[in-house]
């Protein structure tokens, strides 16, 4: 008898668990409005190897940006090597031309440890297009939300490392934030993405 | 013996010579455990870190930790795990270190659990190897080796002769066991 009410118990249990999943499901705003004004510009970051980026001057020129350090040892380089390889197979492609304008933006979220020299050289090991921004530390705060990013300092023994979004933000030549690549998906896709990037 | 044998015989034997050390650079036993290829990843210039790669397999009936590990080519080492949560990379340390239960497989691999080469005092090219220990609670210390790989590589490449049959049973490719 006990053992039936517990099994009833645990059915009305689960069924109000699922439905609070879903309620949470279709209640949670989605963060990231494809096309819509609220990610993105504009902004203005120093660039680690001189001057400022001011999103205004980007106009005409679709972009990629994405949020890392260089004491991040797998999806940054990881990144950065993949996103190298896709520009050189676009650069070969149909599409060659359109790419000379496209630009990656690495914004380190830790500037403390990422200088503007620190920044170059690790730069210079990926595509030349790949620009790195520095931005103070008191200005990640509303940079980071401006692209609803996170990041976040993680002690260890040895001293910290950064929880951050993985993301590649893709912004089109109007400055319209058009979608994001991941890792996780297929070189294909990541191709796509481009592809349609530049002929927005 | 006739001079065809001899010479079929010599061939072998520079055969059984040319494999042999590739086998061993890769694979290496201490107690119940069973280390399977370790390797790294090329660094772009002047990077402080990498992450470090392996298929450990207990064979034993008692679970085993891999607890630290030193690399004279990093200030230090530590072992760590990464995950994607919602689209943000979440990184922290394991500071009791990684558990490898008995009869099982656990791998170290890009997006999951990792070695992390802290201060690199070196960048690190495709090609080369770099040289350390791994320490494990009963198992103890051994030796190895690891191979750099390149720097976009997102698995370690299958062409080192020692998987033999049954040699990758039970693996949890790719992240998490």
């Amino acid at each position: 008898m006990t053992a039936l009410k517990l099994v009833r118990y645990g059915a009305w249990l689960s069924v109000v668990a699922l439905a609070a999943i879903v309620a949470y499901v279709l209640l949670t705003p989605e963060p990231k409005q494809v096309g819509g004004g609220r990610i993105g510009g504009p902004f203005k970051v120093a660039m680690a190897k001189g001057g400022v980026l001011d999103s205004a001057t980007l106009s005409g020129r679709p972009y990629a940006l994405f949020f890392g350090f260089t004491q991040c040892p797998d999806i940054c380089p990881g990144t950065l090597s993949d996103m190298t390889s896709l520009m050189d197979t676009l650069d070969k492609g149909p599409q060659g031309e359109a790419t000379k304008a496209l630009r990656m933006y690495f914004i380190t979220v830790d500037p403390e440890r990422d200088t503007d020299k620190v920044l170059v050289d690790y730069l210079g090991s990926f595509d030349g297009r790949v620009v790195g921004l520095v931005p103070k530390l008191e200005e990640l705060p509303a940079l980071a939300k401006q692209f609803a990013a996170f990041y976040a300092k993680v002690p260890t023994s040895s001293g910290y490392t950064m929880n951050h979004t993985a993301a590649v933000y893709l912004f089109d030549r109007k400055g319209s934030f058009v979608g994001t690549i991941d890792m996780q998906e297929s070189r294909d896709n990541q191709l796509a993405k481009l592809q349609r990037l530049l002929t927005r | 013996m006739n001079i065809s044998k001899c010479a079929a015989a010599a061939a072998f034997l520079c055969w059984l010579l040319a494999i042999i050390p590739s086998v061993q650079a890769h694979d290496y036993r201490v107690g119940a455990l069973r280390i399977d290829h370790p390797w790294t990843r090329a660094t772009p210039a002047g990077a402080k870190v990498a992450g470090g790669y392996l298929v450990v397999r207990n064979e034993g009936t008692e679970p085993d930790r891999l607890i630290s590990a030193g690399f004279a080519v990093s200030g230090t080492t530590e072992v760590h795990e990464m995950s994607m949560q919602g689209g943000t990379m979440m990184m922290r340390e394991l500071p009791k270190g990684l558990e490898i239960p008995a009869g099982k497989s656990v791998t170290l691999a890009p997006g999951g659990y990792h070695l992390m080469f802290i201060d690199l005092k070196q960048r690190l090219t495709e090609g080369g190897s770099i040289k350390g220990h791994l320490v494990f609670e009963k198992a103890g210390k051994i030796e190895v080796e690891f191979k750099i790989e390149a720097m976009g590589k997102r698995e370690h490449s299958h062409d080192h002769g020692s998987h033999g049959a049954g040699g990758h049973s039970g693996h949890h490719h790719g992240a998490k066991p």
